[in-house]
């Protein structure tokens, strides 16, 4: 795997990452309740959130909303090619 | 000021209504997104207020516009709203109906896409040349398979001293991609800005509605509401002319960028050319925390911003008459048990323990719009919420309210606008029966 210096992308939002590719098609709600992500962002859900949208922005990840039958929205998260193909040769790398 | 309820620190809470009704809040799946709104001294609380209640600035963020992720500093959001100020302006018609004008704009997209193959070639081969004059020679093969990155280095600067005038010749050639970008730029801004005009227009006939322009005092009045944006938030102003490009033929057209002004200034016509197609795109990047509540659909399909919702629960909850706000949070109606129950985007409880709907979306197509109103409001009889109003809060530019029925109405910029006396209107109406 590069070291961080040499990548776009901290560990952390890596991490992220391959949770994401992990559960592909996770829901907001989900991603917001996952223990393990909060403790990995030190509970501040804004940072967490941020990284997201960083990564859509990046086109790495893309989002969709979802409304179930009582009319609550949610967003489904799915890995893009780009961010399967990014994730895998960063973790070659 | 009503009391708010962003964040629902607890599963539910229960409430009656008139008539012994009794109705289950309960969290969304969201919920802990919007924690920061119980802290009435957050940031956000601060910056959400502050919009709600200036009238103009609540408008302008139903605009026709879009959401954006920056991946800056922060990874923030940023709103993109194009304006043109002169509403007598018809610059769709300038632009698609005129012959010589379609045919400009076809020949404005033509060159831009061959210099774009142009200077794709130019770095394509330069690139190329350059790379065949240094790893052709045998002697920098050798020090790669080597692994040294001393002897690599080494061998390339030797390499780069012998083929000093065959190196130089091939940069000078590719030093031709620099006056092809400027011209590439522009051509890129014009399409832009062109592309940007319907929507431009659009909101011109919108603000309209709400404010007329040529007048001195409302004029002030919108540029004093973008000053007290602009002092919170970072604000960037971008005008291009179209006239100047499309009507004057200047390659040069008038083209200005402010980044967070201390005084707002915007022309209605150019100042160059003296024509009305000025278009002013508006970018404003959304505090940090704001961005949780935006989120962009890649499939187009939707445009969901949570802090449209925010913003009208917000400015309702300076009604005298509510008494409590309720923002994006599932409601159930309870008898005998709790039954099933809907999402609504903003629920107002009277003083007098009546319930108001609102629910609110950026779409401003009305065949879609009086569509979904219908099904909401379908949903929301089957399960016996029991709603004395409900008013569909969107982005259409009409003036006119459209009534699904009696206590149910679609409303438009104008009224959001005017949200506070629409809402108080239609409540004296009901109370008046």
């Amino acid at each position: 795997m590069l070291s961080v210096s040499d990548r776009l992308l901290d560990d952390k939002t890596i991490e992220l990452l391959k949770m994401l590719r992990n559960n592909d098609g996770r829901l907001l709600s989900q991603v917001i309740q996952d223990e393990k992500l909060k403790d990995m962002f030190d509970g501040d859900l804004d940072l967490l959130i941020a990284r997201l949208q960083m990564l859509a922005a990046f086109y790495l990840v893309k989002f969709q909303i979802v409304i179930d039958e009582e009319d609550d929205e949610d967003i489904k998260i799915t890995l893009t090619s780009l961010g399967r193909d990014y994730l895998e040769s960063t973790l070659k790398g | 000021m009503a009391e708010l309820i962003g964040f629902l620190p607890e599963a539910q809470r229960q409430l009656t209504l008139r008539d012994g009704i009794e109705l289950q809040i309960s969290r969304s799946k969201q919920d802990d997104l919007f924690k920061q709104f119980s802290d009435q001294t957050s940031d956000i609380y601060d910056f959400v207020e502050k919009v709600a209640s200036n009238d103009i600035l609540r408008c302008l963020f139903f605009f026709r516009s879009e959401y954006g992720l920056s991946v800056g500093h922060d990874y923030r959001i940023s709103l993109t709203i194009p304006i043109l100020l002169d509403y007598d302006c018809d610059l769709m018609h300038f632009l698609e109906e005129r012959e010589d004008i379609k045919q400009l704009r076809n020949n404005t997209k033509k060159r831009y896409d061959s210099l774009n193959d142009e200077l794709n070639t130019l770095v394509r081969s330069t690139l190329f040349k350059y790379c065949r004059t240094i790893f052709a020679d045998p002697r920098i093969m050798n020090a790669i398979r080597s692994r040294s990155v001393e002897r690599f280095s080494t061998t390339l600067e030797r390499i780069f001293e012998e083929k000093r005038d065959r190196l130089f010749e091939i940069f000078r050639i590719g030093l031709q991609i620099y006056p092809k970008i400027s011209e590439l730029t522009l051509l890129e801004q014009i399409i832009k800005f062109t592309e940007l005009a319907q929507n431009a227009q659009s909101n011109s006939k919108t603000l309209k509605l709400l404010l007329d322009i040529k007048n001195r005092t409302h004029f002030d009045r919108f540029r004093e509401s973008l000053g007290k944006l602009a002092s919170r938030v970072e604000l960037q102003i971008e005008t291009l002319c179209l006239h100047c490009f499309y009507r004057e033929g200047d390659n040069n057209p008038y083209h200005c960028l402010i980044e967070n002004p201390k005084e707002i200034r915007l022309d209605i016509s150019c100042p160059k050319c003296h024509g009305p197609g000025l278009i002013h795109l508006l970018r404003i990047q959304l505090p940090f925390r704001v961005g949780k509540l935006v989120y962009s659909d890649y499939t187009g399909l939707r445009d969901p911003s949570w802090l449209n919702e925010f913003l009208i629960g917000f400015a309702a909850s300076k009604l005298d008459f509510v008494d409590l706000v309720i923002i994006h949070k599932k409601l159930h109606r309870i008898k005998d048990s709790v039954q099933k129950g809907s999402q609504v985007d903003v629920a107002l409880i009277t003083k007098d323990r009546k319930l108001i709907i609102l629910e609110v979306t950026r779409q401003h197509a009305l065949d879609n719009l009086v569509s979904e109103a219908a099904r909401k409001k379908k949903r929301l009889d089957e399960l016996e919420i029991p709603y004395d109003l409900m008013f569909y809060v969107t982005s259409h530019g009409h003036e006119i309210s459209i009534p699904l029925e009696d206590k149910a109405f679609i409303l438009g910029v104008k009224h959001i606008y005017k949200l506070n006396d629409v809402i108080n209107y239609h409540y004296e109406k009901i109370q008046s029966k």
